[in-house]
Parts: C-alpha cells; sequence; structure tokens
C-alpha cells in the first residue's frame, strides 16, 4: 500500500489490463483500463472497483478518476460495471469521473446509452 | 439479391467463446466487401450472443449456431440455440437518466440494427439481426 491507501495493482487478465494510482495532486485514485472491457473482463473489473472504492473510503480520499481512454470495446456488462462503480461511489459521497475513450466504437455505447449524460465525463489522455 | 458473402460458426455456450466472434465476422464482412459495417455489426452481434449464454443457457451447457449472410443491399446475422425461450414481455428497457445494471444489450442492438427478430419454435431459439448496407 501507498501512502493514500491505494494498493499499486496490475491486473493480469487478457483483454482489459487495469493499473490503478493514486494522485496527491487531486486527492483521487486514479484507475487505468485498457483495451477490451466485455462480460469475460466485467467480473475481475467489478472486483477491481470494489477494491478501489474501499481503500479511497478508507484512506479518506474524495474522488476516483476512471481512465477509459485506451479502452478500444466495451458493451453492456462492462457498463454494468462503471453503474456499480457508480452506486458504490453515490453512496459514499465519492466523487467519479471517468475519460471518455478516444475509440470511437467504445464511446458509441456511452452515447447509445445515453451514459454519456449520467456518468461525469471529461476529455483527456493518459500520460 | 445476390449473395456476397456467407459463413457459419458454432461456439459452446461460455463467454470466452464469444472472442471467436470478432475474426469470424471480420472474415465474413471482407468477403462480401462489407467492412464499413463491422463496428455496427460487431457490437450488436456480441451483445446478442452474450445473452444467449447468461439468459437462455444459464451456465448449462450448449451451443450458439451464428449464420451471417452479406447480400448486395443488406447484411443477415442470425443466432440460434437450444437454450431457455426469451419473453419480451418481460424485458423493462432502460429509463432515461436511471442507469441500470441490466437490460441495456438488447437497447443497444436495437439501435445499431434495421431490424431485430426473436422466434423460438420447437425448442429452438433464433435471434436475426437485419442491417442494411
Amino acid at each position: 500500500m501507498d501512502v493514500t491507501g491505494i494498493q499499486m495493482t496490475e491486473v493480469p487478465i487478457t483483454g482489459a489490463p487495469i493499473s490503478i494510482e493514486a494522485s496527491s495532486a487531486t486527492n483521487e485514485a486514479i484507475v487505468t483500463v485498457s483495451g477490451r472491457i466485455d462480460a469475460v473482463e466485467a467480473p475481475e473489473l467489478r472486483e477491481e472497483f470494489d477494491r478501489v472504492l474501499a481503500g479511497v473510503i478508507e484512506a479518506g480520499r474524495t474522488g476516483i478518476l476512471v481512465d477509459l481512454s485506451r479502452v478500444v470495446f466495451i458493451d453492456s456488462a462492462g457498463l454494468a460495471a462503471l453503474v456499480r462503480l457508480r452506486r458504490g461511489c453515490l453512496a459514499s459521497s465519492i466523487m467519479l469521473t471517468l475519460v471518455r475513450p478516444v475509440s470511437e466504437d467504445a464511446m458509441r455505447v456511452f452515447r447509445l446509452t445515453r451514459f454519456d449524460e449520467v456518468f461525469t465525463m471529461r476529455t483527456g489522455e493518459s500520460p | 439479391m445476390n449473395i456476397c458473402a456467407e459463413s457459419s460458426l458454432r461456439l459452446r455456450a461460455e463467454l470466452i467463446e464469444l472472442r471467436a466472434l470478432t475474426p469470424w465476422l471480420t472474415a465474413l464482412l471482407a468477403a462480401g466487401d462489407a467492412q464499413a459495417m463491422y463496428e455496427r455489426l460487431e457490437l450488436a452481434l456480441h451483445e446478442i450472443c452474450v445473452n444467449v449464454v447468461e439468459h437462455a443457457y444459464s451456465g448449462r451447457e450448449g451451443f450458439l449456431d451464428v449464420e451471417g449472410l452479406v447480400h448486395s443491399d443488406r447484411i443477415e446475422l442470425r443466432v440460434l440455440d437450444s437454450g431457455h425461450a426469451f419473453d419480451p414481455a418481460s424485458y423493462q428497457p432502460p429509463q432515461d437518466g436511471i442507469p441500470q445494471l441490466h437490460g441495456y444489450g438488447l437497447m443497444i442492438v436495437r439501435q445499431l440494427v434495421d431490424d431485430v427478430v426473436y422466434n423460438n419454435e420447437k425448442g429452438q431459439n433464433s435471434w436475426t439481426l437485419l442491417a442494411y448496407r
């Protein structure tokens, strides 16, 4: 664990590598997901989001930034994992922000479901 | 209308098996010179197949048979399975502005293709996706 209470992890799953780091500047945990977020990867992503949220609450952090800029495909199961995280954040007064996928294919799902109007999303790419 | 390309694929009813859809669809559309349709159809076909694995079979063993026809004016994709029948009356589309955990798959599919037809005959389910080029 680092000083933020967020354990640095690299989840070894095929389609959606996940890395988690903490930003001391913004008092938020940054979760970077890349690749493919589909029904195969969603269960592991849900577990990882649960761990991040628990770590953020424990460390007294105020926000979670999920960077999806390098996600190339996301399906309804991937969206559901994000909805679940959003619910947990709302219940604990944690601010959840998503970085938009650069991929138009991945972004299309947010538009079709109007989740781009539900989630707080911003443009930006991983460093 | 002429058939430009056709192909079929049999998958076990497991989510990981659905990874085979991408190369299969890529090859089908390339053979029919319809690559421009790929993005719409990949997600639509994927969502239907996920629903079949998760809801029709619900962990039971079985198969999905996927058939693709590329016509000069349209593409037809059909998914056949022998799992539980889908009850259209039970489907509750998500409401705008109220994020739910379920129900988005079919909502997404209906927006990506021009027609979605479900049938159940003699214990076999079929989902047909139709997209005009």
